[in-house]
Parts: C-alpha cells; structure tokens; sequence
C-alpha cells in the first residue's frame, strides 16, 4: 500500500479530531456560540491551503518523481506541512490563549473584534497544515483519486468517531495531544518508504523530536483558561468553594463545587417563609449549573421547592405518577417527592449527573437517584423527546424542567440549538402520554420583552388543535413570578375547582395568573406587574381568529416551532432588529439575541474571506504567473477560462451539497438517536466512512456499460432521487424505530445513511479524475473550493434552517447536486 | 508603489495612538452625567435620570478612582468595565437610573449587597444618612473600604461577607440594592426592608443588565415587583 495513503487518513482523522476538540474546548473556555463563529472562520485555513499551493504547486512538488514516483521536493514539502500542522495543533492552541480576548466586552469595545481577527489567524495555522497535506497529496497521486479521497474519507470517519470515544475516557485538553501524536504518526509513515533509503537520519530525527514532544505533553498537559465571566468561575471567587469532582464526557465537563453560598431555586416565591436547604453546584461546560441539594431524608426541610412556579401542578392531581424531563441535580424529583407522589421517572441525558448524584454524593442528596433509594424513584438516561415517543406507560403530571441556564437563555446563546422539546409534534407526543386528567408542567425563564413563555403556549395551542376533541382554551393555564413562568396542559378541562385552586396558589405565593378559561382580564398582572399585562394579552390573541395578526405584529419571532424547525429559542426578527436599532440606538445593545446575529456575522465574514482566497489564485493562473506554466512538465495544459469558471461552479456545488445534506441528517437523526453525541459520532462517521467507499469505487462507474459516459451524472441523479425518497421515507421510519434500543437505532441509521453517502462520495474524485486529464493546474485551486464551500454551506445550512426548515434545506441540496451535474455534463 | 503603502500604513498607525495629555477628569465627568444619564441631555431610547440629588451624586463622585489604572482613561465612557475577580463597575447611566428608582433621601438608611468597586456605595452615601454594604471576595471588599475611605465617604460601612442574609444588625433599611441578579430573591433581605421601603436588583448579566426589578414592600408588609426596562421600548411592545 502507498504509505502516502495511510499517511493522508491519519492526518485527515487528526483534523477532524482536532476541529471537534476545538469545540468542545472553546464551549468550556467561552462559549457555544463564539466557538462556532471562530472556529469556522479558522475553517478557511482549508481553503487557503488549496489557494497557497494552487499559487506555488510546481515549486511546491516538483517535477514528476525520479524514483518511487515520489518527487523528492514534494515529499520534504509533505513533511514540512505535517510537521508544521502537529506542532501547530498545540502550539496555536496554546498560543491562542494569550490573546486578550473577551467576548462579553465586544459590544462595547469594537478593538475586541482585532483580537477575534488575532484568534482566526492563529487557529487557523493547523487546518492550513494539514489540509495542505492532503492537498499536495492530491496534487501528486491525481490519477490514484478514488483511493486517496477514500482513505481522506475513511480516516476522517475515524477521526470522527475516535475523538468522541475518546472523550470519554481523557480530558479534552488531553485530547489535543493524542491528536498531535496522530499526526506525528502521519508523517512518520509518509516517511516510512525512505526510512532504509537515504533519509534515514530525517526520520529518525522526527520521530525523536515526536517522542520528547508528545513526552512532554503528557507529563505537561496543556491548561484551559476559562473565561473568569462565567459560572464556574464566579463560584471560584467565594472565599469557601472548592471543586470536589470533575467528570468529561463529549456531553459536557462537569465540576461538582461545594460553597455555602450556592443557592438555587428557579421561580421561588418572594413571600417564601422557608429556609434553603444547602447545595452543591454542579457545572457543565463551566456554566449552566444544577443544583444537588442537601437532602438526607428529611422532606420536611423542602417547603421552599412548595414556593415555586413550577410547583402549581402539585396542587391540581392528586398522589400523581410523574415523568420528571432533565432531572439534573434532582431539584424537580425532590419537589415531587415532597408534594407525595405515587412515582417519579427521572430522565436525565448525562449519565455522569446521574452517577455524581446518584452514587459519589449519594449521601447528601440521600439518595434519590440510588439503585437502593428509599424513595419511589427510577431513574433513565436519555434524551427527553426520545424518551417520551418510546415511553410504554402513561403519566399523571410530566414535569419538564428548566433545561438552561438562566444566563444562557438571557444572551440568546441557545438561538443555534434545536430543541425537539419545544415543537408542536413533542407537545402531541407528551399530551398522549397522560392519563385522563393529567397535567404536563413546562417552566421557563422569563425574557424582558417578553417572548419564551408566549412562543410555549402559540406552539402548544397549534399542538392541541391538532388533537381530535381538544379544546385549547379550556385545557391551558399559565402563570408566572419574577423570573420564570409555568405553563399547564391538562388532557380534560380545567374545571372551576382548578380555577380557584391555581388562583388561591398564585395568591399565597405573589405569582401572577397569565390564563386559565374564562380567567377576568383584572386578574392579570397584579403582583410582578409588567406596564402591560402582555401574557395575558398574548393567551387571548393566540387563541383568538387574530393569531396571525398577532404574529405578525409581535417584534419577536414567536411563532410555533415544529420538528422541520426545532428552533425555539431563535426569537429574532430582522425587520425588528433594524427598526430596535433605529428608535433605541445603542441602548439596543443589552435585548439583541447573540446567536443568530453572530451566525449572520460568520456567514458574512467566511464569504468576503473566500471571495479573496478564491479570487487571488484566479488572478494569477489567468495571467500565467504560476510556476506551472513554465517549470513543470506534469502542468502542461493552456490555462481554458471556461473550464475554470466549470471548475469552479461544479466542485463549489459539491462542496454545498455535501454539507446541507450532511448538516440535515445530523439534525433530522437526533430525533432519531435522541442524544447529541451519538448524532454527531454516527452521521458524521457514516456519512464519512460510506461517501470513502463511494470514491473508491467511483472510477469503476466510468467502466460500466451505460454509465461509462456520464457517471457523475448518474452518480448525482442517483444520490438526488434518494435524498427526495428520504424526506418522506424518514418520519414514518423514524416513528417506527423511535422506541426500539440504541443498538437498532444505530443499525437502522447507518443503512439508511449508506446508499445516499456512497453515492455523495463519487462526483468529487470523478471531478479531480477529469481535471487531472484535462486541466491538472486546477486541481489544488479545486480542492480550494471544495474546503470554503464545506465551511459557508456549514454556516448557511444552519441559517436557511432557522428561516425555513430542513426540508427544504435537502431540497437546495438536491438543487445544488443537480447544478453541479450540469456543469460538468457541459464540461465533460 | 511598495514605499506610498507602507508610509500610509504607518500613518495610519500614527493617527490611532493617542496624544498623551493630562486627562481632564471634571470635564469628563460633566459630560458623562449630561450626554449619558441626564433626561434633558440625552438623545437615544434610555429612560433619562430626572432626579437632580441624583445627577449632582453623579457629578461629583470621581468614578476614575474606582475603576483599575488601566481603565482610567474608559471610566467616563458608557460602558461597563472589569474591576478583577469577574466582577464589572456597572454603566454609569445603570448606577444612576437604579439610585433613581430607590428615591433616595436624605434621613435613609440603605443596604447594599455587593459593594464591586464601592462606586454604587460612593453614589448613594452622597445621598442617604448611611450605607452599609457587603461584599463576599475580601480583596474587592478590604480595597473598596480603603478607596472609600481614602475618598472620605465617613458613612459607608463595608462587610466582607455573605450578602444572602443581609445585615440583620442594621436592619430594617429604607432601601436595598442587590448588585447582581440571582435566580431568587433572597427572602431575608425582604424581611430587613422597611415597609415601603424598595429593593432594586439589575437582571441580565454583568455586562448587559437588560432590565431591572424593583421590588416594593407596601406599608401593609406585601411584596409586588414591577420589571422595568432601562430603555423605552414603546414602538416595539407598547410597554413602558
């Protein structure tokens, strides 16, 4: 086998790996949603690698080989680039850290944005590395495509996998040098062919500075500086908190903290006569904290959790079964478990909350979530909405918690995250898990202006409307305190001994009544009063013939989410976006939802950037400045402007193509899989591993009968007819398996991904095949194009997402293949 | 060609150092409270202080001592700014717009929990009989005591301590200010206010308070809060 080969897959995996560890490390650094927009930008360095060598390709690599068929000049330029891409894969990190970067100041110190700029170009440095690598390599075994893009393919797949394997088992500091390592490997094995040859003395040379490097990193593991503005960081600060625990998992690290000052308890009353009950914190990703409270089997020392919003539901069923969605630290079982419950189902996603509070502090949460717990409670790992669609029985009350941070949720930092929590089909699948009479509870934080709770109840009366019998406006209440609001659904109606029941609870309580049937307009907004009594206002209009009015005329997008688009928390409107900036000015600042706006930002940024990277080369190999016109023998072909736009146009359609579709299944199958990570490890590793295996076997297209001719063509039609099959064929089979075992889940997944992947793997090494033949100057420009498309497509996916659904971001998908084929059906 | 670039990038760097000259700390203060946090002065959507005790506490408090060296020169700017240990002095028009809404007098006696820099202390002992103000990290708290007393704020008392129950020994206060925003209201900070005394705390985050909330005890001992946006939002929401 060519040891370049193999070489390719550990680098390729080693990129991957490290772009995922990237994340994950920015998340515990910064946070989410600043992670994404530097790491796509740093993504360019994919691109940059193409326009780099597409500028210097015969300098870069020589003249065909003298022996092996290897050039020597592009093995010491391999070399050079592997070596750069592992030294860089740490230094930049490290390196990285020392610019002065706070992300919270952006809005009021523009300097901030020279240090994003500062942190682009720093991390991006690696991807340059080792996308240059693969890129050379492509350059230099064009006519062996099918098998070098499979083993880049495979080896990402890997990669992909590998790294979330492995998150379970070291830190994702630690990570960083496990990937470096890989990537030393890579260049040693590209080095293999000459270790008996003459560069015995370079090999040996990298693989002891390989050695010392890795040595010291283990011995020396590079430290996370975590943003001081943060949770786990402000926690710190009290004279008393030390961390007892640390767990990582690619959920999320989690610091279990004990201080005397942790206190909390969303929605608490403010007449609440009871004291708090000592906590410890424990904090995912160095934010979003959940509290274990100090238990020990004396529920008589819980009245407070009787003092909050979320408690009303207590008071409305009787000795209740209960299903408690994102258990966390326990606050929700012990409120129930308080109010006398028959029983509690708790789900939680993490194992590893579960297992802190269910064994290493056992004691002191007295043991609720214990396999020995004294009290009526079973605990289950999984995702709330796949629980619930796979749920056999029925329940009296479903309790779903406060799922966010309160911090989070006021900076719209979730605007990029789905939740198929929140979405018509979810509230249809709870409301058919109740018993007759029972009560669904959803408690959330409440936004100045007002719009989560507004958003709850539209997506929740458009759900029931589609119930047969369900009247909506007898089976809703809602209520709300200072910070957070509940909403009730009952499967029945909210009879007048309810009424008083939810009355004579806010009252004691100074909560207000947002709506329950026939609730007098005068009851609103008595004690934590509002200038208008908007949620009252808001119950009413939905529920009226003017809804759409009401959507329309609201400034914040509040309209129902639904499976198609599980963007609950994406609340911005741009027309009332502009018209806030204009009447308010910069007093805007604090209301504006950073998410979706920094996505906007990214989106913008990574086309004016690719626009350079992609233009510059253009410039030069029309103008003949690049050394292939005179220097190299293997470039030899007249520079053709129509074929280089064709280039251009087909391999930008692949690179979209790929993406949207791999983006989509990503989200469309964590409603399958209902856990992130094993969304992400399996599409990702799927699609990677099967798309290999479609390069592979794409030059044999050219050999079958009618194919011969127009293989991308058939290789698009195909993968176009079945990615139209999937958007109807996905939610009955979806529907099916919902309930099956994880393993099945998985099984089903991956047949399903393969066939469309297999044949998502074939136009690209069918693309570079013809430009080796006709126009083989494009082809480190082509792979240019491929990484930007990759990267602004990742970005435009998301955004065409929250505006108008997955579904029709596959069909663009399709749209852009289609494009693509006939761009090279002219061309071929 | 090469040589016009880099003496335009050089005079590019130039025009952006700034002239070193002894900054003017009055001037800038008279600007700020103007431009930044009087209702006559100001011209976007903020909700203008109208309270003149107010503005004149603004006028003459010397926010530059309270914010570290290297900020001295951002201290009038309308922005918050870090102060160490993750804490921030708030916006100045912040600090303004919530002594307004505590109404201050002259006889009062106030309660803060969170002393930060001790500029909010500063502001509101030109105001009230007395503050007595707690902070949790000794550092911020043992340095704000000194800058406080360095200043000659005779009647601010500081704690290092836990804010969560408040300062029993003092109570019951006119008026208490929680410098940032828990996920609850701590119940006996509202058994140490006065009936018809007020409790404001800022909600949002340390570098974007959004809103605020002023919490008010009746003289019959009942709680109500009103969410009040420092920022008139009328042509969006109808609120006010």
């Amino acid at each position: 086998m060519n040891p370049y080969f193999l070489s390719v897959a550990l680098i390729a995996g080693s990129i991957i790996a490290y772009e995922i560890t990237l994340v994950r490390l920015f998340s515990i650094a910064q946070w989410h949603h600043f992670a994404h927009m530097i790491i796509s930008l740093a993504l360019l360095g994919f691109s940059a690698s193409g326009t780099a060598i597409s500028l210097a390709q015969s300098w870069l690599i020589g003249d065909w080989g003298e022996s092996d068929g290897v050039g020597q000049r592009f093995h010491k330029t391999y070399t050079i680039c592997g070596l750069l891409y592992t030294i860089s894969v740490v230094g930049c990190f490290v390196l990285h850290q020392y610019v002065p970067f706070n992300p919270l100041m952006l809005v009021w110190q523009p300097s901030q944005a020279l240090s994003i700029f500062a942190l682009y170009l720093i991390l991006s440095v690696p991807f340059f590395f080792g996308a240059a690598c693969i890129c050379l390599a492509l350059l230099q075994f064009a006519g062996n495509v099918n098998r070098l893009y499979f083993f880049d393919l495979f080896g990402s797949g890997i990669g992909a996998l590998g790294v979330i394997v492995t998150m379970y088992l070291i830190p994702p500091a630690h990570c960083l040098t496990l990937i470096a390592a890989i990537g030393f490997c890579g260049v040693l094995v590209a080095n293999w062919g000459s270790w008996r040859t003459q560069h015995r003395r370079l090999s040996a040379s990298i693989a002891g500075c390989a050695a010392v490097f890795i040595g010291y990193l283990l011995f020396n593991p590079i430290s996370i500086k975590i943003s001081p503005y943060k949770g786990l960081s402000s926690t710190l600060n009290f004279p008393d908190a030390q961390i007892l625990n640390e767990r990582h998992s690619p959920l999320g690290v989690l610091h279990v903290v004990h201080s005397d000052l942790i206190r909390m308890v969303p929605g608490l009353s403010l007449t609440t006569q009871h004291p708090i009950q000592p906590q410890l914190g424990i904090f995912t990703d160095a934010d979003a904290m959940t509290a274990i409270t100090d238990f020990r089997n004396d529920l008589s020392k819980l009245g407070y959790l009787g003092d909050t919003t979320s408690a009303l539901a207590y008071h409305l069923v009787e000795s209740p079964r209960v299903l408690v969605l994102g258990a966390g630290g326990g606050g929700d079982v012990l409120t129930a478990l308080y109010h006398g419950v028959t029983s509690v189902d708790a789900v939680e996603l993490n194992p590893q909350v579960l297992e802190l509070v269910g064994q290493e502090h056992a004691d002191f949460a007295g043991h609720i979530y214990a396999p020995d717990s004294p009290y009526p409670v079973k605990v289950h790992v999984a995702e709330a909405r796949g629980f619930i669609r796979g749920a056999q029985q029925q329940y009296d009350l479903i309790q779903i918690a406060l799922l966010d941070s309160v911090s989070a949720s006021a900076a719209g930092t979730h605007a990029l995250s789905e939740s198929y929590l929140y979405t018509v089909e979810s509230i249809i699948d709870l409301y058919q898990h109740l018993t007759p009479g029972g009560i669904i509870s959803i408690t959330r934080w409440l936004k100045t202006p007002p719009r989560d709770m507004i958003r709850l109840f539209a997506t929740t009366v458009e759900a029931l409307e589609g119930i047969d019998g369900v009247i909506p406006a007898q089976q809703l209440a809602m209520i709300r305190g200072w910070r957070t609001g509940t909403l009730l659904i009952k499967r029945g109606d909210f009879a007048v001994a309810d009424r008083a029941k939810i009355q004579d609870f806010c009252n004691r309580r100074s909560f207000d009544v947002a709506y329950y049937p026939q609730m007098p307009a005068a009851e609103a907004n008595r004690y934590n009063q509002l200038g208008d009594p908007i949620y009252f206002r808001a119950a009413q209009a939905i529920l009226s013939d003017n809804r759409q009015q009401f959507y329309d005329g609201y400034p914040f997008n509040i309209r129902p989410t639904t499976d198609n688009r599980p963007y609950f928390f994406q609340f911005l409107r741009f027309d009332s976006l502009i018209q806030m900036i204009r009447t308010v000015g910069r007093s805007a600042i604090p209301f504006i939802e950073w998410g979706y706006l920094l996505l906007i930002a990214t989106l913008i940024q990574a086309v004016l950037a690719g626009l350079v990277l992609i233009l510059i080369p253009l410039f030069f190999l029309k103008r003949g400045d690049t050394f292939h016109a005179t220097h190299n023998s293997r470039f030899t072909a007249p520079f053709r402007e129509s074929e280089t736009w064709r280039t251009f146009g087909y391999f930008l359609s692949l690179g979209v193509g790929f993406m949207f579709i791999e983006m989509s299944f990503i989200h469309k199958f964590l409603l399958l899989l209902a856990n992130p990570t094993y969304a992400v490890a399996v599409v990702l590793c799927a699609f990677l591993l099967f798309a290999g295996l479609g390069s592979l076997f794409s030059l044999k297209l050219t050999k079958i009968g009618r194919l011969r001719r127009h293989p991308t063509a058939a290789a698009i039609g195909i993968l176009s007819v079945l990615a139209l099959l999937y958007l109807q064929l996905l939610p009955p089979v979806f529907h099916r398996f919902l309930a099956s075992s994880d393993l099945l889940k998985i099984i089903v997944s991956i047949g399903l991904i393969a066939p469309l992947a297999f044949f998502m793997g074939m136009p690209f090494p069918l693309g570079i095949d013809w430009l080796q033949k006709h126009q083989p100057h494009l082809i480190a420009w082509a792979w240019g194009i491929n990484g930007y498309a990759s990267v602004v497509s990742a970005i435009l996916a998301t955004c065409l997402a929250i505006a108008f659904g997955f579904n029709t971001v596959i069909l663009l998908a399709v749209g852009v293949y289609l494009i693509g084929g006939c761009v090279y059906f002219r061309t071929g | 060609m090469r040589h016009s670039f880099f003496i335009f990038a050089t005079f590019l760097l130039l025009i952006n150092i700034p002239l070193h000259s002894a900054p003017d700390f009055d001037s800038d203060r008279k600007w700020m409270v103007k431009t930044q946090i009087d209702a006559k002065g100001i011209t976007d959507a903020r909700i203008g202080v109208k309270n003149q005790a107010v503005l004149e506490a603004m006028r003459r408090v010397l926010r530059h001592e309270f914010v570290p060296d290297r900020l001295k020169s951002q201290a009038y700017v309308d922005m918050p700014l870090p102060i160490g240990y993750d804490q921030t002095i708030s916006q100045p028009y912040i600090v303004a717009y919530m002594t307004e809404l505590l109404d201050p007098k002259k006889e009062h006696k106030v309660l803060e929990v969170g002393t930060g820099s001790g500029y909010q202390a500063a502001v509101l002992a030109e105001l009230v009989d007395h503050v007595y103000t707690i902070e949790i990290i000794k550092e911020l708290g043992e340095s704000a005591e000194k800058r406080l007393k360095r200043l000659g704020y005779e009647n601010v008392t500081v704690k290092i301590g836990d804010g969560y129950f408040g300062w029993e020994e003092h109570a019951p206060y006119d008026a208490i200010i929680v410098t940032a925003a828990p996920d609850h209201i701590p119940p006996l900070l509202l058994h140490q206010l006065k009936p018809g005394g007020k409790l404001c705390i800022p909600v949002g985050g340390r570098f974007r308070v959004q809103t605020l909330t002023l919490v008010q005890k009746t003289e019959a001992g009942s709680i109500m809060t009103r969410q009040l946006m420092p920022v008139r939002f009328v042509p969006l929401t109808g609120e006010h």
